[in-house]
């Protein structure tokens, strides 16, 4: 038996002066998925970059000790030292695979040097090669697939193309670092099976980093939990699923998505509960984007009908492209569509110049605040638009900060001196300032951290009840929607393909776009992992 | 590929053309009448109004701009007063001593401004890259014609190494070409060294690094490459700076090219030789543009389609 | 993001001190702004007199330099020194007149064209198009054969051409910022079009226009001295550097400092600049090129 590819042994990083990684011990087996878990700022990304000396050029990294495949890490200093290892020893999948990608170098290019500079081959070699670890990463038609270039691939297939270039050098240790993190949900499950079956094929170890505990689930034989540059506890899969060691461990656990009941048993699915009336009825409508002067351009929704009733929240979801935000756009009035009408409380809602009828939280709390505008000019702007007075406007805005958690004392902060979280807090504050009767929430924490996002949602469910709001809750993905909504509303290539109370879509879905959807769900129980039969090791 | 570019081209350089052609002719019109430069010093006044009358000048001037537009189309582009010839000639006649000079200036400046860029890049931060972003900006603050004269004073008048007027030889060549290159370098030079540090930035570096292949594959294959779309984009517009923009240098060395010819034509108010110099000029830009877009092509396969 | 702390006035002012090219380019900047505007009162020659008897004199350095003039006098006998410093009046005036002249030009129909669009747009940036493919210093002398010479009629000439350059960066800058959420906020929120102009888009523009105003003002000062150099600038009485290097080139053979001098200044005057601009753009606007 040999020893693991990586050990670290109380490895710390340091960036001017400032400690952002301490104390950590960690082992990487052959043909082991070790998953390192943290939210931003935990060190996990530094902790994964140090594994291939990727840290920046001011960073200082000590270890009692550091072994890569048999090699010291602790004496490498220069790029030189660096690149025996890189490659082969070592190899390495990011999060975004499309800028990752080398954008002007053919697919074969970019996997063939790989195989020149760590594995010596001739050019024609080189060739069938690289097809022939594409055609393992599960590409269709990959001799083809050499002469092109990246933006020319799909998302899931730039990220199968990533794994095949870090595979090329035929490393003992695989650096995954939240490689399915940018894309689809259906797309998702698909990556994560190729990386359990790459570490079951070749004997790599894989060192998993991730901020999604149902990843983690689903792939790792080990965990290790990392916050503030600290390893918090570190067990086998299962348990420390079962039994959480740490106080946060706990909280991440409880806040990652599950599964919900109605899905295996259709028939805890509750009733429906009675729709008053509706508030919002859309009939038809259609948008087609225009390509310039000539061309069909493209048809961003085709004749879309749908109906939000008075008190509820529906879940629109829909993976990039299906037309979501289009639709949000003309139901907030940011774009006209083509044909077709919308009713809101009976009235036509493209006659409405009334902006207390809908209102929006956007998804990025950094676009979304005016950078140059103090926080509280923001939050009482719709109120300013409809005539209030000034002197009344500064006291709206103190009781609005403090309504969704904030201190009124921020009202003359900019909003780059506030956290995203808090970013997000004053968009909602904004939108609620008019008390609207629709709120457009486009994915409104999915650029939060997991803890940040069960406070935001926590809020938001408050203020629902207190405003007696009618709620769109848009979603790329079913998982981040069953917990919110009442009734659910599926979107595909600029159509709704499914419309129903939530439980009906969740436990008997009518289309098979849904059902691909549901699929793609991850359920944060190791013990429904769908890739990998593990011999628990407890 | 080719098809749709040159449509493209067709559809951006009819309208601009045309505006072109348009601005001439208010500018044309706005300067007054041509006939007090032309008429001998004896003629009468009656003379005078004969020419302007057999010239249409007493016409509206929408009625100037339908003829003026009907000898555009035919292809008469007027006669030069100065030369006593069709203006087209006159023109055409300076452009190889133009694309010559052209030529020779972006040859000195991406001599100069590409390795400094590069080297720059690669030693962020040091001495070197300072020296270079100094000259840079000093080569940016410096009049061109200021330094022409320099030149001629420091080669031409103390030195007496290289000839400071004319055309005809190699040497002639040197000085004003390095007076145009020099003052573009610098900017070509920042350029370089700015798009080469982003491309060093991206995340398809930090990939390249983790394949653990050589230092200069991953400078020169992966990050030049993509730092080149920018330079390829300054090049060209200077290029079309320079086809009609080097007057007061061609002046200054009284190199026969379109600039002098179109100073000299301003001093004597040939409006015919202005005309079409603008014109020639104008489409030329326009070729520019058009051979730009399809070096992009083959730089980035991404603009391919 | 987090330099934006520092626009508030006292950090802007300790940031510029932390640089030293940008203090460099402040100073001097300063320095010469000074001069020109204190011209008549510095103890400096009358730089109109003529004086044949003194005519062509070296700097004082020089063999045959005098202290009454301490960089030489010109072909007439006035005093370079005093040329030079009246002279920096001419170019400060056009460089910032007609920078303001064509960024007001600029700002107004970009904002147009970005907000509007449709055909608006597409005229005006055929227009644009147009004015870029006729080379600049050919455009701008015909239309100095029909606006004549001297300051006012040089600062129509110079933003006949230089406001296309404003009008495409800040259509480009509003299209930009008019896709940001904040915007769709403030829409939604039926925000007028005006009251959305000035309040998200022309704040978020501004420090775009103004790095690029500020590096203009030199690129418009050698413009000066060029068309001036051609006589078609500034005319005497009024002194300019590109004049006076002119003049130097009919003497160049004999007396080098005539043209070298004023030179010196234009080169000392827009780099300067450049380093006051070049700050800038670090400071407020990392982004740009």
């Amino acid at each position: 038996m040999t020893g693991p590819v990586l050990r670290y042994r109380n490895a710390g990083i340091e960036i001017g002066g400032r400690s952002l990684v301490r104390g950590v011990d960690l082992e990487v087996h052959r043909n082991e998925i070790v998953a390192l878990v943290g939210e931003s700022g935990s060190g996990k990304t530094l902790t994964a970059l140090s594994t291939l000396g990727l840290l920046p050029p001011t960073a200082r990294f000590t270890a009692d000790e550091a072994v890569l495949n048999g090699h010291d890490l602790r004496g490498l200093r220069t790029e030189g030292d660096w690149r025996a290892l890189r490659g082969s020893d070592v190899g390495i999948v990011f999060q975004e695979p499309l800028s990752s990608l080398n954008p002007v170098l053919t697919i074969g290019d970019q996997i063939g040097e790989v195989l020149r500079y760590k594995r010596g081959m001739p050019r024609r070699q080189r060739r069938t090669e690289a097809a022939d670890l594409l055609a393992r990463m599960h590409l269709a038609r990959p001799a083809e697939l050499l002469d092109e270039y990246p933006h020319q691939l799909s998302g899931g297939m730039r990220q199968r193309v990533m794994l095949a270039i870090a595979m090329a050098g035929e490393p003992s240790l695989l650096v995954a670092d939240e490689p399915t993190t940018a894309l689809d949900n259906s797309v998702q499950a698909q990556v994560l099976e190729l990386i359990v079956e790459t570490a079951e094929q070749t004997g790599v170890g894989v060192l998993f980093i991730t901020h999604d505990l149902s990843v983690v689930a689903q792939v790792a034989d080990r965990v290790a939990v990392m916050r503030g540059g600290e390893i918090l506890e570190s067990a086998p899969v299962g348990r420390l699923f079962k039994a959480p060691e740490d106080d946060y461990t706990r909280r991440l656990i409880r806040l990652a998505p599950k599964v919900p009941a109605v899905m295996r048993d259709a028939s805890l699915a509750q009733p429906a509960p009675p729709a008053p009336k509706p508030l919002l009825e859309l009939r038809g409508i259609t948008k087609r984007y225009s390509a310039g002067w000539r061309g069909q351009g493209t048809l961003a929704l085709d004749n879309v009908s749908l109906m939000v009733n008075e008190g509820e929240t529906l879940g629109l979801v829909g993976e990039s492209g299906s037309g979501k935000s289009s639709l949000a756009r003309i139901v907030t009035g940011l774009a006209r569509p083509d044909s077709g009408t919308a009713l809101f409380d009976g009235r036509d809602l493209f006659a409405s110049t009334d902006n207390s009828d809908l209102q929006m939280v956007f998804q990025d709390p950094f676009s979304s605040l005016n950078p140059r505008m103090r926080i509280g000019d923001s939050i009482v702007e719709p109120l300013r638009a409809r005539g209030m007075r000034r002197g009344a406007l500064r006291d709206r805005a103190a009781d609005l900060l403090e309504t969704v958690g904030l201190r009124s004392a921020m009202f003359d902060r900019l909003p780059h001196e506030l956290s995203g979280g808090q970013r997000q807090r004053v968009g909602i504050a904004r939108a609620l300032s008019v008390k609207p009767r629709l709120l457009i929430c486009d994915e409104p924490v999915s650029a939060l951290d997991v803890s940040v996002q069960a406070d935001i949602l926590a809020l938001l469910e408050r203020l629902r009840a207190e405003f007696r709001l009618t709620t769109i809750f848009i979603a790329h993905g079913l998982d981040s929607i069953y917990s919110v909504s009442d009734r659910v509303a599926v979107m595909q290539k600029g159509r709704v393909v499914e419309e129903g109370p939530r439980d009906a879509v969740f436990g008997a879905p009518q289309h098979d776009y849904t059902r691909r959807l549901l699929g793609a769900i991850l359920d944060s129980d190791p013990d429904n992992s769908r890739f990998r039969r593990r011999e628990e090791t407890l | 590929m080719i098809l749709r570019a040159l449509g493209r081209f067709v559809l951006q350089a009819v309208p601009v053309l045309y505006i072109v052609s348009l601005i001439v002719f208010v500018l044309v019109y706005l300067t007054g009448d041509p006939t007090v430069m032309l008429i001998p010093e004896d003629a009468t006044e009656a003379d005078r109004l004969r020419l302007v009358a057999a010239w249409g000048l007493d016409q509206p001037a929408h009625v100037q701009y339908l003829r003026y537009m009907g000898n555009l189309l035919r292809g008469d582009f007027g006669q030069s007063y100065y030369y006593g010839t069709s203006a087209l000639p006159v023109v055409l006649e300076r452009l190889p001593a133009t694309l010559l000079l052209t030529a020779g200036a972006m040859v000195v400046a991406i001599v100069i401004a590409v390795p400094a860029g590069i080297f720059a890049a690669l030693r962020r931060n040091t001495p070197v890259d300072f020296a270079v972003s100094g000259m840079a900006v000093l080569s940016k603050a410096m009049p061109n014609f200021w330094v022409g004269i320099m030149l001629i004073l420091i080669f031409g008048v103390q030195l007496r190494l290289l000839p400071v007027s004319g055309a005809g030889s190699f040497a002639h060549l040197i000085l004003p070409a390095v007076t145009l290159g020099t003052a573009f370098a610098g900017d070509l030079a920042k350029l370089v060294r700015a798009s080469l540090l982003e491309a060093l930035g991206q995340d398809y570096i930090r990939t390249a690094r983790a394949k653990g292949i050589p230092s200069s594959v991953i400078v020169l294959k992966h990050a030049l490459r993509n730092a080149a779309i920018p330079a390829v984009t300054m090049t060209s517009l200077n290029v079309i700076a320079l086809l009609g923009g080097a007057l007061i240098t061609e002046t200054v060395f009284a190199w026969p090219g379109l600039g002098q010819l179109v100073v000299q034509a301003i001093y004597t108010k040939d409006m015919a030789v202005i005309q079409i110099a603008i014109l020639v000029i104008t489409v030329m830009t326009l070729l520019i543009n058009f051979i730009t877009d399809l070096l992009y092509r083959l730089i980035d396969p991404r603009i391919r389609l | 993001m987090t330099d934006m702390t520092e626009t508030r006035r006292a950090g802007f002012f300790r940031a510029l001190l932390s640089s030293r090219a940008g203090m460099l380019g402040a100073g001097l900047l300063a320095l010469i702004v000074l001069a020109a505007l204190l011209a008549d009162w510095l103890p400096i020659a009358n730089p109109t007199r003529r004086s044949l008897a003194i005519r062509l004199l070296p700097p004082i350095w020089a063999e045959g330099g005098v202290p009454a003039h301490l960089l030489g006098t010109d072909a007439q006998g006035r005093d370079i020194l005093a040329r030079i410093v009246h002279g920096a009046r001419s170019s400060l005036i056009v460089g910032m007149a007609a920078v303001a002249l064509s960024g007001l030009i600029g700002m107004v129909l970009g904002l147009i064209a970005g907000m509007r669009g449709g055909i608006v747009d597409i005229v005006l940036m055929r227009i644009v198009d147009a004015i870029l493919a006729i080379p600049t210093m050919l455009f701008m002398l015909v239309v100095a054969l029909v606006a004549g010479t001297g300051i006012a009629p040089l600062v129509l000439v110079i933003a006949a051409t230089n406001w296309v350059n404003y009008t495409r960066i800040v259509r480009a800058e509003v299209l930009r910022v008019k896709d940001m959420d904040f915007v769709a906020a403030a829409r939604i929120s039926r925000v007028g079009t005006i009251p959305l102009m000035l309040r998200h888009i022309v704040p978020n523009i501004l420090p775009a226009f103004v790095v690029v105003a500020t590096l203009n003002v030199g690129s418009v000062i050698l413009t000066e001295s060029s068309l001036s150099f051609l006589g078609f600038g500034i005319q005497p009485p009024a002194i300019s550097w590109g004049q006076m290097l002119s003049e130097g080139r009919e003497v160049l053979a004999t007396s080098w400092w005539v043209s070298t001098f004023p030179g010196v200044a234009l080169t000392l005057t827009v780099f300067s600049i450049i380093l006051l601009g070049d700050w800038l753009r670090d400071h407020l606007d990392p982004r740009l090129p």
